[in-house]
């Protein structure tokens, strides 16, 4: 069932020349889990940032589960999870208090709150921590409490933007199992990454963002098998590839 | 010693190198700055002026000047505590200097030295300043008394600055242990403002006295005189800084500043170090564990989750939205005091039809205070703006759970205020009414228009804390201060006039029109400007 659709998707920001997204589709179905790869600047956190709300956009459409982002904007936001790049949080909040707010927001009940909240400290080592004032986190404990407040309300769209930045071993694998284990529950995930063995690992297909545009999209499996040179592709696409 | 010259220099460029700015900014700052300091020369001069007319024949301008002095001194020991606690104690920049390979001594040697020079600067302008208007005010300018202010000025920082290094320990000491009892915190600033109203009431009522009635009381005078004298007395160590206007007593003046010196800084630095040591490292390790509450999850809705999260994060912040908070709390004591004075310059002027036109004018200047931050909603968000947008709560439906907040602050002031002023027959009851309706009204323009001032003129890169006065809330400080002005004058002309009746239709068709004017702007255009916001 498709969860996500961007169509004709394009984005200029005010008083640029340039588009910094231009002509973008894409379609993610329920149980998948999409990559979103390019270099610097390529327009992957501008179109995660149209795709969350964030950014105003004039030209295309973006479908959340059925609902388009601009029309029933507050319907749509219903069905997405978001955790930002640079994981700027009420730090003024302890963990806990950070987590029910976000839970409160989206209508999550207490009992719900809970065992989520419970179930991903636990498994981000966060536990000691939760009743701690956000502002004395450390870099990665930041980007944990952010994902928990992004999925505290189990959306059916998660979207992350360089969700492993600054995140430990440990940690990094466990928040790649649970963008595998949202996705089995019957959710998408679509995420930005520059590192490209987790995409590898992680993603249903791998979608390919240059100068603005989406130059393709592929199936991991076939990287996976090793029938697809991912780095190569990535490296030819950027055109800094010598054979 | 290279290290403490290097630390001291970067320490200067970052305190008062110049920014960046074109040639036009800097002649407006400039002329701005000038005519600021003028004004206060000029206010200073009246204020001195009156002071000075209040003391007794007997007094020599010697003993006047002398008690002046002690104020200026008493101002810059309160400068060198707050400096010791900013720049030694709780340095923002430990982070940074505990890279470089000098001695943490050095540092704090640096930093001491550069608490000096900013209190000789400070010296040197409130010398000049306030001792020269005394000067002139009292007829004894002279060269020579100028070449006194000079070594005085120079003179003047060794007390403060040696009695700062002792008292700033303990002061720092109380401050951490309220770290987050906010409440308290919250009390002790309310009590803050309260004494400081009760004295600027007390000086502006003496100013009225002698400005409307000609007349000065024998006690307030008497009071006054006293104290000068008692300002005089050798046991006053800040005398000897003053002995310097009037080259009195040079040599013995010198060694007493020495040996206050040498004694205070001595004892001073024995205790400081270590504790500079201490927090030093305590800031090095960070902040972890500064703030631990355990609360429990909750079922709430959206509206009650953004209140609760806007009042913590007031709080704790302890910046402008904290400031106005304790404003708020405050006014009914404010509005009693401003009342009281506003009444009785009024009925001299006027007459008792006053008291209602005063009332309106007080209240409303308050609720504008109250409110100015609504201004400030959408840009306090800063780098933290994004989550307003992606959760599914409209930004009509957002900004109207943050205006109840507000407006149940305002009314709660209100209704306060006007309790006070009521069982004290300010104003008459019918008059209670209409007060309270209107300055509901105007508080709500008020935080409709901070609203919609904010969403189109957002300023989103502060990052953490949030609060940020910026121009919309001057803008708005402004736009409450016109109004105030208006109301407040319309209803004083007005009722001198006996059309009492007249100024409540007047008041509330302004109020009315105020408010609707903002509601419709707000209701059809702030969501789309929202919506166009790029963070």
């Amino acid at each position: 069932m498709l969860m996500f659709e961007i169509r004709d998707f394009s984005k200029k920001y005010e008083g640029a020349k340039k588009y910094s997204a231009y002509k973008i589709n894409l379609k993610v179905n329920d149980g998948e889990v999409c990559g979103l790869v390019g270099s610097n600047g390529a327009g992957k956190s501008t179109l995660i940032k149209s795709m969350t709300g964030i950014l105003p956009y004039s030209e295309g459409t973006i479908i959340i589960n059925g609902y388009d982002l601009r029309k029933q904007g507050v319907k749509a936001k219903k069905n997405v999870g978001y955790v930002p790049d640079d994981h700027t949080v009420y730090d003024k909040l302890t963990g806990r208090e950070y987590v029910n707010l976000m839970g409160s927001m989206y209508g999550v009940k207490k009992r719900q709150k809970q065992a989520i909240l419970d179930s991903l400290a636990a498994r981000f080592n966060l536990t000691h921590a939760l009743d701690d004032q956000i502002s004395s986190y450390s870099h990665g404990m930041k980007q944990k409490i952010c994902i928990i407040g992004a999925i505290i309300h189990n959306p059916k769209v998660w979207v992350l933007d360089e969700p492993m930045v600054g995140l430990d071993p440990q940690t990094m694998a466990e928040v790649m199992k649970l963008i595998r284990e949202h996705a089995a529950r019957g959710n998408c995930v679509v995420f930005s990454s520059h590192n490209l063995d987790v995409v590898r690992r992680v993603c249903d297909k791998i979608a390919f963002i240059v100068q603005g545009r989406l130059a393709s999209v592929i199936d991991a499996a076939t990287v996976r098998n090793g029938n697809f040179d991912l780095d190569a592709y990535f490296m030819e696409l950027n055109g800094q590839w010598k054979r | 010693m290279e290290a403490v010259a290097t630390y001291l220099r970067l320490q200067m460029k970052l305190r008062w190198g110049s920014e960046e700015s074109d040639r036009k900014s800097r002649l407006l700052t400039a002329v701005v700055s000038v005519v600021t300091f003028m004004v206060i020369l000029l206010l200073e001069y009246v204020l001195i002026g009156v002071l000075v007319d209040y003391f007794s024949d007997g007094l020599t301008s010697e003993q006047i000047a002398t008690a002046f002095m002690t104020i200026v001194e008493a101002v810059l020991t309160v400068t060198a505590v707050t400096a010791q606690i900013k720049w030694l104690l709780r340095p923002a920049d430990v982070q940074i200097t505990a890279r470089f390979p000098v001695s943490p001594f050095s540092m704090f040697l640096a930093n001491l030295l550069m608490i000096y020079i900013n209190l000789t600067i400070y010296s040197a302008a409130l010398t000049l300043s306030m001792m020269g208007v005394l000067g002139i005010a009292t007829g004894m300018f002279t060269f020579e008394y100028f070449l006194g202010l000079c070594a005085a000025a120079l003179i003047g920082p060794v007390i403060p600055f040696a009695v700062s290094v002792i008292v700033a320990v303990p002061v720092m000491f109380v401050l951490n242990l309220l770290e987050n009892h906010n409440y308290v915190k919250l009390f002790i600033f309310i009590l803050g403002i309260v004494a400081f109203f009760v004295t600027y009431d007390y000086i502006l009522r003496m100013m009225a006295d002698y400005f409307i009635y000609q007349r000065i009381s024998n006690e307030t005078a008497d009071l006054w005189d006293k104290l000068i004298l008692a300002l005089n007395s050798e046991f006053n160590p800040f005398v000897y800084a003053a002995n310097f206007i009037f080259f009195r007593d040079v040599g013995r003046s010198l060694i007493v500043n020495a040996a206050v010196f040498a004694v205070l800084a001595g004892a001073g630095m024995t205790i400081a170090k270590p504790v500079y040591d201490r927090v030093r490292n305590r800031a090095l390790e960070g902040k972890r564990g500064i703030f631990n509450k355990k609360t429990a999850l909750t079922s709430d809705g959206a509206v009650s989750a953004v209140i609760k999260k806007e009042f913590k994060e007031i709080m704790r912040t302890r910046v402008y939205a904290y400031f106005y908070l304790g404003i708020a709390i405050a006014t009914p004591v404010m509005v009693f005091f401003c009342n009281r004075l506003v009444k009785q310059v009024g009925e001299a002027q006027i007459g008792g039809s006053v008291a209602f036109g005063t009332s309106v004018l007080v209240i409303t200047a308050f609720m504008a205070m109250i409110n100015v931050f609504s201004a400030n909603i959408i840009s306090k968000e800063g780098t933290r703006f994004y989550l307003t947008k992606i959760i599914p709560v409209s930004f009509t439906a957002q900004l109207s759970i943050k205006s109840l907040m507000n407006l149940m602050v305002s009314a709660g002031a209100l209704a306060i205020s006007c309790f006070v002023i009521g069982v004290l027959k300010f104003v008459e009851t019918e008059q209670i009414f209409v007060i309270v309706a209107v300055e509901l009204v105007m508080a709500a323009g008020f935080i409709l228009n901070g609203f919609n001032l904010n969403v189109r003129h957002p300023y989103l890169k502060n990052k953490a804390n949030g609060d940020v006065a910026e121009i919309n809330t001057s803008i708005m400080m402004t736009i409450g201060l016109l109004f105030s002005a208006l109301l407040g004058g319309t209803s004083i002309v007005l009722a001198y006039d006996n059309e009492i009746k007249l100024v409540y239709y007047i008041i509330s068709a302004v109020a009315a029109v105020y408010f609707l004017v903002n509601a419709v702007i707000f209701f059809t255009s702030a969501e789309r400007k929202y919506n166009s916001i790029e963070p």
